[in-house]
Parts: C-alpha cells; structure tokens; sequence
C-alpha cells in the first residue's frame, strides 16, 4: 500500500455574507509512495495549500478519507494524531513567520522531540539537535540564536530541521522556496535533495512553480479550482502536456534562455474563482480553447493516458494537434 | 539615433542609523534608452529598489542619496533638483509603478477620484467630463474591458492583477517618457504575469519610451528586457545587451547566479557564503569571500570597465569568467 | 542555561541604551520608593505642628508647611510610599486575574464568549463610582482600594491579551506548532505567553498610572487613605483651598508627583511597546 493515499476528499468554505461555497478542494484523489516526491501544481486559488493542510489534518475534509501507513487519519481523535504527527510533517512557505520569533533555534528544532518522546534526557536530546543542525548545514552556535539574526536561507533550514528530527515518513512542503533569492533556492531544493536520499523521505512538493519542481519531483499532479487535471511522471507530463490548462501552465513559463521562446497557449478571461458555481462538467470550460458542449454536462474524471499518467480531460488525444499552432489561441479578456 | 533617456552615474545612497550606517547603494551606473526596456536584476539587499528610489526622489529618512547623478533628458540631474521641480517631473516625464498596487492606490477614493487627482496635480485637465475620458481611455489601453465599472468602483474590489494594470494606467496617464517599475509582478499569478509584461513591453515599443524594470526574476529579465544591469551589494557588477549577458556572463556573480537555476539534469552551483555587511564601507571587491576565481588583485574594489562593446563589468579578472552557464 | 541569562542582561542594557529618558524615570521611581520607605524624613509626616502654622517653602521646610503646620515635603514623600505601594498591589491583582482571563476567553467556546459579554456589560458601569462606593461601604479599608482598582483594569488586560492571543493564532508559528503535534498547555506556556509577555508588561506600566490617579481621586474624596496618613490626594483636597489664599505649596507639590509619577509610567509603556517591536525583526 501507499505511503499516503487520499480518496474523494472535499473541502469547501461558506463565503462570507453568505455569498456562496468556496469549492476550495472537489473530490481529489492520488497517492504518495514511500521515498517518492510527488509534486502538486496550481496557481492562486487551485487549492493546493488547502490540500496541503487536508493532508497534515490541520484542516478537516467534508467528505473523503486521508490514508497514511494504512491509518485513515480523519478517523483518530487529538491524541492519536498526535502520535501520528511524528511521522508526518511539514515545510511552510514564509521561512520567518514559521518560527516563534522569541524561541532560540536549539528550542524550536528540539521541541518535536519534546512533544514525542517524552521519556529522552535532555542530554541525548541536546546531542540530536546538534546532530540535526549539522545535516541541515547550520553551525552549531545557531543554536542559541533567535530567528531574527538569520537569514531568510538559515531560517528555512531550521524549519526544514525541525521538520526531519523525528525521522518522518512523510513531509509537506508548501511553497518551501518561493520566498527566497534565487541563490538560496538552489541550496534548499539541493538539500531536500540530498536529505531525501539520506533518509527516504517522501515528499508533497506544492508550487506554483514548475521550473523548481523539476529538480526534485518524479511525478506531478496539476491542479485547478480545487481539481486535479493531470497527474503523471513530472518528465512526461512536461514532454506532453494533455489537459489544455497544463499546456496553457507550462507555456507561460518564462524562459531563462533569451533565445528561447516558448509558445504561447493562452486560456480565456482570467483565473475562475473557487466561489463560481459549478454543478457538473469540467473546471476549465469557461476558459478552455478546446471546449466543447460534452465538456460542460458530464462529469469529468481523471482517465488514463498512458502508463501512470492521468488526465481529465475527454479531447485529451487531440491535444496535440488542437493545439499545436501555439500562439495566441484566444483573446485576452476580462 | 538612440536617444538616451536617463543616465545614471556612480549613484550612492546611505542610511543612517544611530549605531551604523549602511551603505545600501555604492556605485550603480547604468542608462535607459528610448525604445528599450532595461532590467535591473539582483537579490534581495542588493540595493536595486533603493537606487530606484534614491533617483526619483523617493527615499524616507533615514535614507539619503550621498553621491553621484542621474541625468534625465531634457531636465537635469534628478538628485540635484528642487523638490519642487522633481515632484513636477515624477509623474508627467516619469512615470513610477511600485511592487504592491494596493500600496499606491488610495482605498477611500475611488479610482476615478483618483486619476482625476493626478491630472489636477500636474495642471491639466480640469474638465471633469474630459479627466473621465482620458481615463477610460488609458483604462481600455491597459486591457481592462469594462473600465467604467472600475473607474466608478474602489481598490479592494480588484484583483491584484487587474490593481497592477490600473496602476500601470495611472503611470502612463500623462505620457510619461520613462516608466520606472520596481517587481511590477511580484507575487501575480504566471499567466497574469505575462499579461502585465507584454502590456508594457508594447507601450515601449509602439511610442519610442523606455523602461526600467526592476525584478529578482532571471526569466522576467530573459523574455522582456533587453539590456540587463546586475546588481550585487549595492553596485552595477555587470551590464550588457541580455543576449550577451545570459549566454556569455562575464561577471562570476553573474555566473553563478545563471548556474543556480533549477534545471533537470543540470548541476546547480554551489554558492557559498552570504552577503557582505553593507554597514562596512567596502574596500575589496564585494563579491570576493564567495568567489571562486578571487586573487591578489580583488582586495581592491574593481571599477566598471567595458570588456566588449556595450558589455561592462566590474571584475579583475581581464575577461571575466569566459564561457558561462547555459 | 547561562546564556539565557546573558541574553536577559544584554536585552535590558539594550532597553536602557534605546530609552534614557524612560529608563531613568523608572530609576526615579525606584529611588522615590526606597527614600520613602527607608530613609529618615526631615519632620514626622503625620504629626501636626500648630504652633508652625502655614509657611511658604524655606530652609528647614523645603516643600512648605500646611495649615496644620506639617512638613509638606515629609508628607509628599512618605505618602509615595503609600500610593506607589497601593497601586503597585491593585495592579499585581488585576494582572494575576486579568491574563488568566485573558487566555481562558481567546478560546473558541461558547462560554468564552458569554464572559467576554459579561465583561462588555461590567465595563459599562462608572467603574470609578463603583469603586468609590466600594471602599466607602468598605470602611475605607486599605485592601478595598486595591480590589478596586483591580476591578476597574481586569477587564483591560482581558480584552488585550484575547485580542493579542487572536491574531497569534492566526500566524504561521501557531499553525507550525499545531503541525508538530504540542498540546495546549505547553502551546500557551512556551509559545502564547511569551509573545504577549510584552503587551503584559506594557499595559501593566499603563495600569500603573491609572491605579495612581484612582487611588488620588479617592483619597481627595475622602475615601481610602484618609488622613492623618499622608496621600497626595488628600494633601491636595486640603491645600485646594488654600490656593485661593495664594498659598500655592500646599496642593501643588504633590500634584506634582502625581503627575511625575503618571508621565513616567506612560512614558515607560511607549517605551516597552517600541522595544518590544524593535527587537523582533
């Protein structure tokens, strides 16, 4: 069985002043085998963070169930989850605000083990947070500092330190690099690298960015107003995009090549909000250059593709060829 | 004839702090021509949007412009004029667009109250039916259909895409020559991005303005400039055509930052060390504790020096780092 | 650890560095008190003088005397101690009730939120007249008076701290520590508390000086301290009418402190408040 398997889970919000649901996350499906990194594409108001926090049950679904190490965690009471947290972990996106401003960095990175294993001495605790300092590439005298005197690179390693010291299986990360230069990307994207060979981990690598998750992801799943539109090998899926929104995503990429330019799929209107009301029929037909009527009144699932890659799409074989004119296939409207 | 619209030499800017002072910009050079669009690039703390700030007159205490001048066609030095004179020139001759639209736009008045105030300012217009045409006018330019209806409306009814495009149009209202706009889409969604890009990349190249664009982001720099000035610790370490930038970077920062791109298969450079502290007045060569390539030479601070046409940089090296990451 | 007390140190010498003017009237009143309590007064602040009668301030009377022929500065002084040490009490017991409260509200129940309307109805009384009929009903007992002021702030630091303990819990730190797995009482020991512990001490300062002018308005009522124990409340009631006879010492010098006193400890809570939010980024 997988590591992590979620089935049918849902999550919706009540707008405020009663101004309708915000379908943040409809019925989404995938799994995460041990060791794997599996990376979770969207831009605003995909849902992705929401999945996220449904995943690390800091949200509860409405509906579905979240399968970890063959436990269904909507199922178990505070304590039980507790225990579970161990194993279960998370990266957050802002490296500062992530870490309680007046705790020193040995506190925040020993507090895990605090929480889980009550019964260590603090001798042997002390030993593992300078162990743990150590393979997230910070000095030792870091220890004794407060979040404030690091840098923006430094603060994210302490939380992916804090992260990794109960030996997880699992670690969310959501919008780890986004925040930082582009120098310190690259260190961090390498250190999750190489800390997941160490430790076999398995990772949930959320983004907005395709460029990043490349580097570390082997399968990719893409997501649009709280729907997962293509999942499949992070290669292929990038060598040939079948949902029209993923060829629209990875199209507007921008190229660090000046000489190169990719062409442009460009989808109708804007971004949808989560709030407009859908009963049946595909995510992206208000949008989709390739729409046709069956789009709108059926429901559409995630279908095979080829082998592992997925696709919710019902004209996904003619993509290709619908599409392939690049350029400029639709107006650009309000 | 290329005309130039703004020059800029050995620009500095200081703070001054009770304990330090901090040297936030130590010698950025660089110029704007019309027809172009100039990116400045540089990480965080590399003093790109203070030296931005320092030439239109922006900077709060205890920020100050210490030194250098930026010479802006047809007006002068921009550091050495009256404040006056400079508030009349932001605005009608430059236009300036900030990082975060909402920040810019005044929430209790309504948009249009708001174009019509800039209008004012600078003497034209009085006509409040001819200010509302105008304004629709310039709404429709920047793509947004159905103006009138964000024109009547406020701020926090837009999204942030559509707050940075009435932004846009409220700096290009009187025509401005020059627009300066610092990460103008920082923090948009990719699509909404490359709709925000592609509308100021045509402004420039229909009506023969320039613009300097500053940004942190390498593809930004890649897809839309086409002259790029590299910033690091407070100075131009490198400027040149993007072409020859990108695929030849002179500078080792430059090479280091074009290796760190995540690329599949592609071995990122390693790029030790951090930042200087900006708050000692530097003697070496800024970048020398994280280079691979420092010698005797670097404990003097290199001067800008051209090392092919139109390619500047400051480096010891005589031709650079050669070849660079691509 | 040792270096925990290190850092306590060096913060503070960081604080007195960044506010002289504050840290030095905190040192004021530091001194006000120990002078008060301990040192030797000129002439016995409680015993009248007649044969002295009222006279201007001079060598042997600094501050004056009153109509009783007291030294108005042996008075002046040994009432601080009084009032200093009345509003010192008032405030430890509105912190010791208010924070608890404070935290027990900022959760998300039911009965939370009927406390919290029970104290928005509570604050709606005059709670100076409450107070004031109180500590006369009471007797003028001294322990009244510090119930009293207690009273009139619980329902300050509680509303502060559950509007502080809010917004703490929508940031990403408090959402962390919930995805590591901390129970509730060690979230609120280790990570609650020691972020407000700086708007505690703020307001504390700001209580400070409320409880001062409450405990003055009291005894220039004639209620709480009442005479002959020195309180520059009443000191004031009874040079008041002096004024109008042009002998001004008897009444102003005490309203002097009264005011010293305020301004220091208004000036330390801005203080506080500016230290704390420069020294978290």
């Amino acid at each position: 069985m997988a590591l992590l398997e979620i089935e049918g889970v849902t999550k919706h919000f009540h707008a405020r002043g009663g101004k309708g649901v915000v379908r943040a996350v409809n019925q989404v499906s995938f799994s995460i085998d041990e060791g794997e990194t599996v990376a979770l594409i969207g831009e605003s108001g995909s849902g992705k963070s929401t999945l996220g926090r449904l995943v690390l049950r800091l949200l509860d679904p409405d509906q579905g169930s979240v399968w970890f190490e063959g436990t269904d965690l909507t199922k178990l009471n505070v304590k039980e989850m507790r225990e579970v947290r161990a194993r279960l972990q998370v990266v957050f996106q802002e490296p500062y605000e992530s870490l309680n401003p007046r705790m020193s960095i040995g506190d925040i990175i020993g507090e895990p083990l605090i929480v889980h294993n009550r019964t260590m001495k603090s001798t042997e605790r002390e030993q593992r947070v300078r162990e743990t300092l150590e393979r997230v590439g910070l000095p030792q005298e870091a220890a004794l500092r407060l979040p404030g005197q690091l840098s923006g690179g430094q603060q994210q390693r302490v939380g992916i330190a804090r992260a990794i010291i109960t030996n997880p299986k699992l670690i969310v990360l959501d919008e780890p690099t986004s925040s930082l230069d582009l120098s310190v990307r690259a260190q961090i994207l390498m250190l999750l690298a190489d800390l997941q060979r160490e430790l076999g981990l398995a990772y949930l690598f959320i983004s907005h960015d395709i460029s990043t998750v490349e580097y570390v992801s082997q399968r990719i799943a893409v997501m649009y107003l709280g729907e997962i539109l293509e999942t499949g090998p992070v290669s292929e899926v990038i060598r040939d995009p079948r949902h029209p929104y993923t060829r629209a995503l990875l199209s507007s990429r921008l190229s660090t090549d000046p000489k190169e330019s990719l062409p442009r799929l460009r989808l109708l209107g804007d971004i949808g909000s989560p709030t407009d009301a859908r009963g049946i029929g595909c995510v992206l037909a208000p949008r989709c250059p390739m729409v046709i009527d069956e789009c709108r009144s059926q429901t559409i699932d995630l279908q095979p593709f080829g082998p592992d890659h997925k696709v919710a799409c019902i004209r996904a074989a003619e993509t290709s060829d619908v599409l392939l004119s690049g350029t400029s296939t639709g107006a650009i409207t309000n | 004839m290329t005309e130039t619209l703004l020059t800029v030499e050995e620009l500095a800017v200081e703070f001054v702090g009770h304990k330090s002072t901090v040297h936030a910009v130590n010698g950025v050079n660089l110029s704007v021509n019309a027809g172009e669009i100039v990116g400045i690039v540089g990480e965080s703390g590399c003093g790109k949007s203070t030296a931005v700030k320092g030439i239109l007159g922006l900077l709060q205490p205890p920020g100050k412009v210490t030194g250098g001048l930026a010479e802006f066609a047809g007006h002068g030095d921009l550091l050495a004029m009256k404040h006056k004179n400079l508030r009349k020139i932001r605005g009608a001759n430059i236009g300036y667009v900030a990082q975060n639209p909402f920040g810019s736009m005044n929430p209790i008045f309504s948009i249009e109250q708001q174009f019509r105030n800039i209008l004012r300012a600078h003497d034209e217009l009085s006509s409040k039916k001819l200010a509302r045409e105008r304004s629709l006018e310039m709404l429709t330019n920047v793509g947004i259909a159905g103006p009138a209806r964000v024109l009547d409306g406020y701020a926090h009814q837009l999204s942030g895409g559509m707050a940075q495009r009435v932004v846009i149009a409220m700096a290009m209202l009187l025509e401005p020559d020059l627009i300066i706009a610092d990460e103008p889409t920082t923090g948009l969604d990719v699509t909404v991005q490359r709709q925000i890009l592609d509308l100021l990349r045509d402004k420039v190249v229909d009506s023969r303005k320039g613009i300097l664009l500053v940004t942190h982001d390498l593809g930004v720099i890649a897809q839309y400039c086409d002259r790029v000035v590299v910033m690091y610790a407070g100075k131009v370490v490198e400027s040149g055509s993007v072409d020859t930038v990108f695929s030849d970077p002179a500078h080792p920062y430059t090479a280091a930052l074009l290796g760190a791109i995540p690329r599949p298969g592609h071995e990122l450079t390693r790029l030790r060390g951090s930042v200087p502290d900006l708050r000692v007045v530097p003697v070496e060569c800024a970048f020398r504790q994280r280079c691979a390539h420092a010698f005797d030479a670097c404990s003097v601070s290199p001067h800008l020096r051209e090392t092919q046409p139109r390619h500047l940089m400051a480096c010891h090296l005589p031709e650079g780092v050669g070849h660079g990451a691509s | 650890m040792p270096n925990k007390a290190t850092r306590k140190s060096s913060q503070l010498r960081d604080f007195v560095q960044m506010h002289k003017v504050a840290s030095a009237g905190a040192f004021f009143i530091v001194v006000l008190i120990s002078v008060s309590l301990f040192a030797p007064l000129p002439f016995d602040p409680e015993m009248p003088n007649p044969g002295v009668g009222i006279s201007s301030p001079s060598a042997s009377h600094w501050f004056g005397t009153d109509i009783t022929g007291g030294d108005v500065f042996s008075r002046t002084i040994a009432a601080a101690w009084i009032d200093l040490s009345l509003a010192l009490a008032g405030t430890l017991l509105s912190l010791l009730i208010g924070v608890p409260l404070g935290l027990a509200t900022s959760v998300k129940r039911r009965w939370s939120d009927n406390l919290v309307r029970g104290m928005d109805a509570f604050q709606a009384f005059p709670l100076l007249i409450l107070a004031l009929v109180l500590v006369s009903l009471s007797g003028n007992k001294l322990y009244m008076v510090v119930v009293a002021i207690a009273l009139i702030n619980i329902p300050r630091y509680m509303r502060l701290i559950r509007s502080e303990v809010l917004s703490l819990r929508e940031s990403r730190f408090m959402e962390a520590s919930h995805a590591v797995g901390v129970p509730l009482p060690r979230n609120l020991r280790k990570h609650v508390l020691p972020n407000v512990m700086g708007i505690i001490t703020a307001q504390t300062t700001l209580t400070m000086a409320n409880a001062i002018v409450v405990i003055a308005t009291l005894s220039f009522l004639g209620i709480g301290v009442v005479p002959p124990t020195p309180s520059w409340g009443s000191m004031i009631r009874s040079g008041s009418s002096n004024m109008i006879s042009g002998e001004w010492w008897v009444a102003i010098f005490p309203g002097l402190f009264i005011l010293l006193c305020v301004l220091i400890f208004n000036q330390l809570s801005d203080a506080i408040s500016d230290f704390n939010t420069r020294t978290t980024r």
